[in-house]
């Protein structure tokens, strides 16, 4: 059940009392107005009892927020530290880099003290992480605790593409030499 | 469409944010582009002429995206005393962040820099500065021309030539005079003269990205890859009137086949420009 | 004169230039206006957002430099191009907001008197601001923790200098809207002119030149809020009044045709 009109920011779409407001709305003195250029969309679910007004946007926008899930690359590293771009949140681009770090407690769940953050990242892997807080000023704090989460791509000194062989290991298929990694779990 | 790097599948989207280098080799490799084009052909070119008021002579241009307009204000201004029958012709390019997040904005960068230098060089053997005085030794038009970027999307070089040509073709200067006791210079917009060229000039730019492969009129994407430049301008008559070559080695034979492609380039702009 | 400290950076022209003593315009109401508006008219606006490109070519139009939203606005002879940044990795300490930074720029062109110098001049420094809080309160930055969004607007060519500055604001309210911020509404604007105690709408720079005060209004609609009023000149209150009210109402029409013009751009 759904109904569809383009909207621009400021349109009224509806009374808060007989709907929920959803994405790309807000709410003024009991009015639900539109935030974004979209198509309207009314849906209605079990969870809540009024339906739901939304805004669904033409294109997503990239920007990381608590819990979401994103994909970088190591810039740079220092003992206790990994500096990251993020490039990706969730499936979509981002248009530019966001600094990202990722604190060597944050990388694996158990037996956090006796991690190495050499052992765990080299510069130029794509790891694959969540954003568990806004950081400081420069960049967001990230996490590889869960198992899937860590490095999706890596190259060895070699130069060749890895591959992984247990979840703290990977191999160079080529000269089969193992380079130590927080490897994520393959779906 | 997906892609597959090491043990992951990426979405395409994703693949190329991660690995554009690796992107961009898939299709080169298959003897195509990234956005459908052959090697040697050029994005869809268009030109517009006078659309500025305020300027004496404008013109826009697009080339793909990237898009510039170029404006031209005449001004009066004593001559050089060295020629004082020499009017003046200054070229500047604005690359600011409007049209690419990789410009900062501030002074012009060394890119800027560079390429205002270029076009200056290019086209002080175009106008007859001779043709821009008004009274010898005493006033002349200083023509002024600003080139300004609104969207990058690759190859600025041949877009501010051929943005700079279709603005110098377009300007009519005044019919001005100078008042001998008074010294001031009066200028009636109503009898207005249009500038003549001594010669056109006809641009095509080549990239070499990935060290390998020689493309026409790349792209923001495969310019970044690019490791070497070749810029060819030719006049009217089809004659080589500037080679610049930046970057890595390419060879003689490339070179010269890129002069024959910039041959074909010059007819499409010469009819773009009409 | 021109502060002629020799700019190393740019292809220098003489030292000193003067613009020709042009024979006189004449007066610009002598009979009715001149593109033969009515008073309260404003001029026919076009606008466009997302890239400039006319031909659809998705895959090269998404290179990783590319701005978020980007519009080109004109209104009569007024052109106005606007890029649109973010929300991107912020400058700023503060994380609990996002910020809203612009950046106005004249192209040297772009004025019907003497050339503008490169350097950024102190007019274009003071509009940058005057845009800031004309639309920093439509943007809903709290959305927007620890980002910045950024505005880059060149007037490629000017006719009324208050017209113009309003043709920016709406300008950048479309490039917003086309990048996906998050707004509670679009900001319109309007100006007027004031010629022997009557109020003219979106004068023309030879229009202004006769008028003996002028007045810019940022407005949105929807909320029925006034974010931006600069008038300078002489009138008295109820003048002043008068044209609050007219500026609101022509930024209402101005308003409809900007959402027309966006709902157009997603509805192909």
């Amino acid at each position: 059940m759904s109904s569809e009109t383009i909207v621009t920011p400021g349109r009224r779409l509806g009374l808060l009392e007989e709907h929920d407001a959803g994405a790309g709305t807000y709410v003024r003195s009991g009015m639900i107005y539109s935030s974004i250029l979209g198509t309207k969309t009314i849906t209605t679910s079990e969870t809540s009892e009024k339906p739901i007004i939304q805004v669904d946007r033409k294109s997503p926008l990239a920007i990381p927020s608590i819990g979401s899930e994103v994909l970088c690359r190591v810039i740079r590293m220092n003992p206790r530290a990994a500096s990251v771009a993020i490039m990706m949140v969730g499936s979509t681009p981002c248009q530019e880099d966001f600094m990202g770090t990722i604190r060597h407690q944050d990388i694996r769940s158990t037996e956090k003290d006796s991690v190495q953050m050499i052992n765990s990242f080299r510069p130029g892997d794509v790891v694959r992480a969540e954003v568990i807080s806004l950081g400081d000023q420069r960049s967001y704090y990230l996490a590889t605790t869960k198992n899937e989460h860590g490095v999706v791509f890596a190259q060895s000194t070699a130069g060749n593409t890895m591959i992984p062989v247990s979840w703290e290991e990977m191999q160079d298929p080529k000269t089969k030499a193992i380079e130590k990694r927080k490897c994520a779990k393959v779906f | 469409m997906a892609s597959t790097t090491g043990q992951l599948t990426f979405a395409i989207e994703t693949f190329k944010r991660i690995h554009p280098v690796e992107f961009q080799r898939r299709f080169l490799s298959q003897q195509t582009r990234h956005d459908g084009r052959a090697f040697d052909e050029f994005r869809n070119t268009q030109v517009v002429k006078g659309t500025i008021s305020t300027a004496h002579g404008s013109s826009t241009v697009r080339i793909g995206n990237t898009t510039m307009v170029c404006g031209i204000k005449a001004e009066v201004s004593e001559p050089d005393v060295s020629r004082p029958n020499e009017g003046f012709l200054t070229t500047n390019i604005d690359l600011s962040p409007m049209c690419s997040a990789s410009y900062r904005p501030g002074a012009p960068s060394e890119e800027a820099q560079v390429c205002s230098e270029h076009l200056f060089r290019l086209f002080s053997g175009c106008v007859d500065l001779a043709a821009l005085c008004i009274e010898k030794g005493q006033a002349v038009w200083a023509l002024a021309a600003d080139v300004v970027c609104l969207k990058s999307d690759g190859n600025i070089m041949d877009a501010a030539i051929i943005a700079l040509l279709a603005a110098l073709e377009d300007v009519q200067l005044p019919q001005a005079s100078l008042d001998s006791v008074t010294g001031v210079v009066s200028a009636d917009k109503t009898m207005a003269k249009r500038l003549q060229l001594q010669r056109r000039l006809f641009p095509a730019s080549f990239s070499l990205v990935d060290d390998a492969y020689l493309v026409a009129d790349a792209d923001d994407a495969e310019e970044r890859l690019a490791t070497g430049s070749l810029l060819v301008v030719l006049d009217g008559n089809g004659k080589l009137a500037n080679v610049w070559k930046r970057g890595s080695f390419i060879g003689r034979d490339a070179i010269a086949r890129c002069v024959e492609e910039a041959q074909a380039r010059r007819n499409a702009v010469a009819k773009a420009l009409k | 004169m021109a502060t002629n400290a020799m700019d190393r950076r740019r292809i220098n022209g003489p030292q000193r230039t003067v613009e020709p003593i042009y024979s006189k315009d004449t007066d610009p109401f002598a009979s009715g206006r001149k593109d033969s508006r009515s008073l309260d008219q404003v001029r026919p606006i076009y606008m466009k957002t997302g890239p400039l490109s006319t031909q659809a070519n998705d895959l090269s139009a998404s290179s990783a430099a590319a701005a978020s939203g980007s519009a080109f606005y004109e209104q009569g002879n007024i052109r106005v191009s606007c890029a649109v940044y973010g929300p991107r990795q912020g400058r700023k300490s503060n994380t609990r907001m996002g910020s809203f930074d612009c950046d106005f720029r004249y192209a040297p062109f772009s004025c019907s008197w003497k050339k503008r110098s490169h350097v950024r001049g102190a007019d274009e420094k003071e509009i940058s601001l005057m845009l800031e809080h004309a639309i920093a309160p439509a943007i809903r930055l709290d959305a927007y923790p620890k980002a910045c969004i950024d505005a880059f607007v060149t007037v490629i060519e000017s006719d009324g200098k208050s017209a113009t500055i309003a043709a920016a604001i709406n300008c950048i309210s479309a490039a917003l809207v086309d990048a996906g911020i998050e707004m509670y509404d679009s900001v319109a604007a309007c100006s007027m002119g004031l010629w022997e105690s009557q109020w003219v709408a979106d004068c023309s720079q030879a229009e202004e030149n006769v008028s003996s005060s002028t007045m810019i209004i940022a407005y949105m609609p929807s909320a029925d809020e006034v974010t931006y009023m600069l008038q300078h000149g002489k009138t008295s209150p109820d003048q002043t009044d008068q044209a609050v009210q007219t500026c609101i109402n022509m930024c209402t029409r101005v308003y409809a045709v900007l959402c027309r013009g966006l709902q157009a751009s997603i509805s192909e």
